[in-house]
């Protein structure tokens, strides 16, 4: 029988510390790489009882995004990846002069959220102009749920690419 | 004289590459049959170069350590599966997502090749057969795990895995978040037209990680594990007797090939793009044992040119006989079953050459024993 000293020699640790990295590993390619959706929402709201209006015109870029036109009463999907995100906003003043706001940089709540434009041209906290959003389900027609049921093939098919 | 040498010669390649020179002359058949651009070809056989060769590479140990084709090489291909089924559910994306499918597949494949080791050391002499057995009860467990534990036992509650009654694994998984991750990552476009359409796709990065796969494969047979794995299948009580632990070797051969195994259906998940759930394990064991074959394998000996001939050769083939089967009555249905029955035939045909290879051997070790005795006496 191997003694204590035998088993956790110095291989034993090395081991050890070799499991632990790749651990590391996964839990940061899973934070890295976990893809999550924004809605960048461009509706009139009312956050803890204040009202915004729908912003006239802005230009908004998330990250290295695309830069997207956003006219009232408009909201796009948007999908992120990676922890910490920051949101560029362009839009006008009453004078129709350009105004560029400063970068607002976030974390999302939730696999789905949605962020205000209204709220955050305004000047709201980026934690109080988002929320987790949850989108409508779309309606399950008869027959799709046993459509989907797997067929378990005892062989397997071997007349499909390969 | 030295005519009958050059025939025997000839007679002697063309017995020892009978399957190659018979899937060369089916394909330059087909070739014209079919009709497709050069192009096209070129391009096709790249892309399933890069998608196939990691699985077909992985069953090389196997046969190096004397184990025969390794038939498990289908639970690797599942712990593959299950990793790729974990990220799609967690919406993990892009490499960073294959990367850690890989991370979670491999101590699966790690247990189940030990597990598959195991059983292979028990059933000496019976490799094959009983590797191929133990692909069929652990695809059960699979489907077991896949079909009633996630969802309840193990929680996913993702829209796009798991079946709308709450448990179970969909049929079919749309893998658009990591599809063709690796080959976009690093690709150039040869002879495309004007549009950017046609022409041939050069995949540099999944091209660099099979190159190196070939490498550690080169290397890994001239370590001391790897002359053991040799030691053990050119003779097991040989091997025994110069202080090698043989099973140990052979269980550590069949992990490796079922790790490799697993990062392959990886790299050819991510190449497809869609998973077939319930079928896409058990298709690709036979798939990639059959193509090793056309490349000329054998049942103890196969190298890295076998993989790349034999890919080259059996894509070759499912990519012509359909549009050959059109062309010539109609329907690319007949070219269909046409490949499929010369996969199964193929992996037959190579079963049977290999055994009359042995016993003639042995037949002319005899006569020669015998001979020499002869000479003695």
């Amino acid at each position: 029988m191997k003694s204590a000293k035998e088993i956790f020699d110095i291989r034993f640790f090395v081991r050890l510390g070799c499991i632990a990295v790749i651990i590391a590993l996964a839990v940061f390619l899973y934070f890295f790489g976990k893809q999550r959706t924004l809605y960048v929402d461009n509706w009139s709201t009312e956050i803890d009882g204040t009202s915004y209006r729908a912003v006239d015109w802005a230009m908004v870029k998330v990250d290295d995004g695309k830069e997207q036109e956003y006219s009232p009463r408009q909201r796009r999907g948007l999908q992120l990846r990676g922890t910490e995100h920051t949101i560029y906003i362009t839009t006008e003043d009453d004078n129709f002069n350009e105004v560029v706001l400063d970068p607002v940089t976030f974390t999302l709540p939730s696999d789905n959220s949605i962020i205000s434009l209204p709220a955050l041209v305004a000047g709201l906290d980026a934690e109080k102009s988002i929320q987790p959003f949850i989108p409508e389900p779309s309606p399950v027609q008869a027959g799709s749920a046993e459509a989907e049921a797997p067929a378990v093939d005892e062989f397997g098919s071997m007349t499909s690419d390969f | 004289m030295r005519k009958e040498l050059n025939a025997a010669a000839v007679r002697k390649f063309a017995a020892n590459n009978i399957v190659p020179i018979i899937f060369i002359v089916l394909c330059a058949v087909c070739i014209p049959i079919a009709g497709y651009s050069g192009t096209y070809l070129v391009d096709q056989i790249i892309t399933r170069i890069v998608r196939n060769s990691f699985l077909v590479l992985s069953l090389l140990i196997p046969i190096m350590a004397g184990m025969g084709l390794n038939f498990g090489m289908t639970l690797g291909a599942m712990a593959g599966q299950i990793g790729i089924i974990f990220i799609t559910a967690w919406n993990v994306v892009s490499i960073p997502g294959l990367l850690l499918a890989a991370i979670i597949a491999t101590p699966i494949a790690v247990l189940l090749g030990w597990f598959c080791g195991k059983m292979l050391n028990m059933a000496r002499g019976r490799e094959m057969i009983t590797s191929y057995m133990i692909s069929f009860f652990m695809n059960g467990v699979y489907q077991l795990v896949v079909l009633y534990g996630m969802g309840p036992v193990i929680p996913l509650s993702s829209d796009q895995v798991i079946l709308p009654r709450g448990y179970g694994v969909r049929n079919t998984i749309d893998l658009l978040n990591v599809r063709k991750s690796i080959d976009n990552f690093w690709s150039i476009k040869l002879f495309a037209d004007e549009n950017g359409a046609g022409g041939i796709t050069i995949p540099f990065l999944t091209i660099i990680l099979i190159a190196l796969l070939c490498i550690v494969i080169i290397w890994f047979r001239k370590t001391k594990i790897g002359q053991d794995m040799r030691a053990v299948g050119q003779d097991m009580e040989v091997a025994r007797e110069a202080g090698i632990k043989v099973e140990r070797t052979r269980i550590l051969a069949i992990v490796i090939s079922t790790v490799f195994a697993a990062y392959g259906m990886i790299i050819y998940l991510s190449n497809m793009g869609t998973l077939n759930t319930y079928n896409s394990h058990s298709q690709i064991g036979m798939f990639s044992i059959a193509a090793l074959l056309v490349g000329g394998a054998s049942v103890s000996k196969a190298s890295i040119k076998n993989v790349f001939l034999g890919i080259i050769l059996f894509h070759l083939m499912f990519i012509l006989t359909p549009q050959a089967g059109k062309n010539l009555i109609g329907q690319a249905q007949i070219g269909e079953f046409f490949r499929v029955f010369v996969s199964y035939g193929v992996i037959t045909l190579a079963l049977v050459l290999y055994e009359i290879r042995t016993r003639r051997e042995k037949a002319e070790s005899a006569r020669n024993l015998a001979l020499s005795q002869e000479a003695t006496a």
